[in-house]
């Protein structure tokens, strides 16, 4: 939990990754299926992920879809052309930057 | 457990309450709290819950204003965020475009030998069209607008951020055509700069009325019924 900071500016790479792997997700989905993957350890919260959301969607990397399930609206969002670009980019950067925090903060073990 | 029609109704007021009004928002925000509710509400009473959630969002809903909208508009922080990371990046490229046409306009309209004796009218005549196209077409993507009768961010930021522009019209008025043509017998390097300033509201007008659109229309067979 201590290491929220650490993950805030991630937060649109792990968004955009999620959406990869499945064709679309609304927002309490997307909370939960963080919670999920890092069992417990990522917490993110409504004031965190909605800015992230919109600002994806402002920049034309994510879509919405609306449907209503239970009574209500559900917006979904769901990857652009340039969001699925985007996102092998975002990733490939990410993966540069663990291989080298790799190799200053534990250089004897390689991510590869 | 699921909410019904009741326990929605309640956490609506509470949105409204709070000042989320606008659709791209509302209900993404009403199905999240919904949602979330359902789940403690295997373990613990619909109040219960709705008064924890509560204690979640209301930081999110805290009024506030930005200096980049205009400090006088203000309005649920989760929404004025929103609104801001539309708009910055629109305001950073018209910055850019304005940049770049300062420099070219005063480059090419120093280095060009040319005088506009004679076409005085002309010019003045084309500004004025101008103007009358450009106040019509605000009024009428405005009207287009109200006419859709629901509220999103793009038309908060078109209401708030494009219509005062008509004001200023009046600063920079057609009727003002001798001030578009300097004594050399050239083109005013600085009205140009505001004709082209207006421009550029135009094109944001446009994009802010096309995305309201779009945005109502992912709705509206929902909002009908």
């Amino acid at each position: 939990m201590g290491n929220q900071k650490l993950y805030k500016g991630s937060l649109q790479t792990i968004i955009l990754k999620l959406l990869e792997e499945k064709d679309k997700m609304y927002g309490y989905e997307i909370t939960q299926k963080v919670k999920e993957l890092t069992k417990g350890e990522l917490n993110i919260t409504e004031g965190a992920l909605y800015p992230a959301l919109h600002k994806l969607e402002a920049e034309g990397l994510l879509d919405v879809e609306v449907a209503k399930v239970d009574n209500r609206l559900r917006k979904y969002y769901k990857l652009t052309e340039n969001g699925t670009k985007e996102t092998a980019s975002k990733l490939a950067e990410m993966e540069e930057f663990l291989r080298t925090m790799q190799s200053i903060v534990n250089p004897k073990f390689s991510l590869e | 457990m699921k909410l019904n029609k009741e326990q929605l109704q309640e956490i609506e007021g509470y949105l409204t309450k709070k000042g989320v009004k606008y659709i791209d928002i509302r209900f993404e925000i009403l199905d999240h709290i919904s949602t979330d509710i359902e789940n403690l509400m295997e373990i613990i009473s619909f109040e219960e819950a709705f008064e924890k959630v509560k204690l979640k969002w209301n930081k999110n809903f805290v009024n506030r204003s930005s200096f980049w909208l205009g400090i006088t508009n203000s309005g649920p922080r989760i929404f004025i965020d929103k609104c801001i990371r539309i708009y910055k990046p629109l305001w950073f490229k018209s910055l850019f475009l304005i940049v770049v046409f300062v420099t070219v306009f005063y480059s090419v309209n120093n280095i060009l030998d040319y005088s506009l004796v004679g076409y005085e009218n002309y010019v003045s005549l084309i500004i004025s069209i101008g103007f009358a196209f450009y106040i019509g077409l605000i009024i009428f993507w405005y009207i287009r607008m109200k006419m859709k009768k629901a509220n999103t961010t793009y038309s908060y930021l078109y209401y708030k951020q494009i219509m005062p522009n008509l004001f200023s019209v009046l600063i920079l008025n057609p009727y003002m055509h001798n001030s578009y043509i300097t004594r050399e017998h050239k083109f005013s390097f600085i009205m140009f700069t505001g004709l082209f300033i207006f421009f550029l509201t135009a094109l944001g007008a446009n994009y802010f009325y096309k995305k309201h659109s779009e945005t109502v229309s992912n709705y509206k067979n929902y909002l009908l019924k």
